[in-house]
């Protein structure tokens, strides 16, 4: 029954779902959680679910979807901040395809008060700096604390370089040449083992 | 059809691991001497036949080779199958080492069972030989997407939603691997009938 049925749906539905494994990537702007998902070659992951967990203790934060550009923001949840927890993201592609990406909680969590500047640009005195300094960091209003700025920075400057990690993880001929040598190896071992055999018994 | 680390439940990878294992035991016990090298060839091209697309339509698909592995290898495609699963997962990271019993019996057991199901008209030669050999690359695909969607649905996954999805991307696959194996697999026989299986040789 099940198997006749089956083979009269093989002809149906136009597939688009082939891939080998699904690629996911995360990252933290403010309190949003940038989920990324995509097949080789860029093909985006659409519509599939992605679920935010504790990276410890498995507990499922939030669930959500990708856009169809494989997108997904998701705000991460208080009781995540709460727990201080590393967040794992869990990507589920269908078809068996499934990735995870973990999230660091430094990476989220507000900053902690701690000793950003290093003791000795402290102990310059600001007469000696008779070079002028690439950028006017006397200008900088001291109160406010620059770490959202600076981060906001960041992340718009290693954009493009995440994007070029991401394209450049697809195998390559280095891979495909040491995977032959391999076969190669392990078969020149396997007869080697077996025609020390024969040679031996027979005299 | 490689299925991700961290998919399956543990009973599933540990049934696929027994599977496979058992399954390449019979190969290894199968596999003489003479025919090493040629395991390892065939091997190879399943190694790299996964990164070859085939643009269909607006999407691309890959090649798969197990039918003409089971065509060519007999038993023998169960351990030329793993390391070339083994291979892919660590240096490609499709699939994953857990997973890798689970991913070995998906595509070999499919190989294999076309075989033993064809050899009579892969002996016989000619037509026999021809219809045999497109039957053992279309069939292998089909029965491979069918394991694939089983171990999902022994987890959990909806069976008739994935199965469909799989077949449907794999339909053209089919046909390709059906028609290359035909090739191969004639090829061969003309032209180093050695490498085949010793049971199709005469």
């Amino acid at each position: 029954m099940d198997l006749i049925r089956m083979l009269i749906l093989l002809v149906a539905l136009p597939g688009t779902a082939w891939a080998h494994r699904v690629n996911v990537f995360a990252h933290v702007e403010g309190d949003t959680l940038h989920v990324e998902g995509y097949f080789q070659r860029g093909v985006p992951a659409k519509q599939s679910p992605v679920e935010v967990r504790n990276g410890t203790t498995g507990q499922l934060y939030i669930q959500g979807e990708t856009d169809v550009e494989g997108r997904a923001a998701l705000t991460i949840p208080p009781r995540a901040t709460a727990d201080r927890a590393d967040l794992d993201i869990v990507l589920r592609a269908g078809e068996g395809h499934q990735n995870h990406w973990v999230v660091k909680a430094e990476e989220y969590l507000p900053a902690n008060p701690r000793p950003t500047h290093r003791p000795t640009s402290q102990a310059t005195p600001r007469v000696s700096a008779t070079a002028s300094p690439p950028y006017p960091v006397q200008n900088c209003p001291p109160p406010t604390d620059p770490t959202p700025l600076i981060e906001a920075a960041v992340e718009r400057k290693i954009a493009p370089l995440r994007d070029m990690l991401l394209a450049n993880q697809e195998p390559g001929l280095k891979e495909i040449i040491g995977g032959i040598g391999y076969l190669v190896g392990i078969a020149g071992l396997l007869a080697y083992a077996r025609s020390r055999r024969p040679a031996s018994g027979q005299s | 059809m490689h299925i991700s680390e961290g998919v399956l439940s543990a009973p599933v990878i540990l049934g696929g691991w027994a599977l496979a294992a058992s399954g390449v035991a019979l190969g290894l016990r199968k596999l003489d001497y003479e025919h090493i090298m040629g395991v390892a060839i065939i091997s190879a091209a399943f190694f790299v036949a996964s990164l070859i697309h085939v643009p269909i339509g607006p999407a691309s698909v890959h090649l798969v080779l197990n039918g003409l592995m089971g065509a060519i290898l007999g038993p023998a495609a169960f351990p030329a199958i793993l390391v070339a699963l083994l291979l892919q997962a660590m240096l490609f990271q499709y699939g994953g080492l857990a997973i890798l019993g689970v991913n070995t019996f998906n595509m070999a057991m499919p190989a294999v069972l076309c075989f033993f199901l064809f050899r009579p008209w892969l002996r016989r030669g000619g037509a026999w030989r021809s219809s045999g050999a497109f039957l053992c690359g279309f069939l292998a695909v089909l029965l491979s997407g069918m394991l694939t969607a089983g171990s999902l649905a022994l987890s959990g996954e909806a069976f008739r939603v994935t199965a469909q999805v799989i077949l449907a991307a794999h339909l053209p696959v089919m046909v390709i691997e059906g028609i290359l194996t035909l090739l191969a697999v004639g090829f061969l026989a003309k032209a180093r009938p050695e490498m085949l299986d010793q049971s199709l040789g005469k």
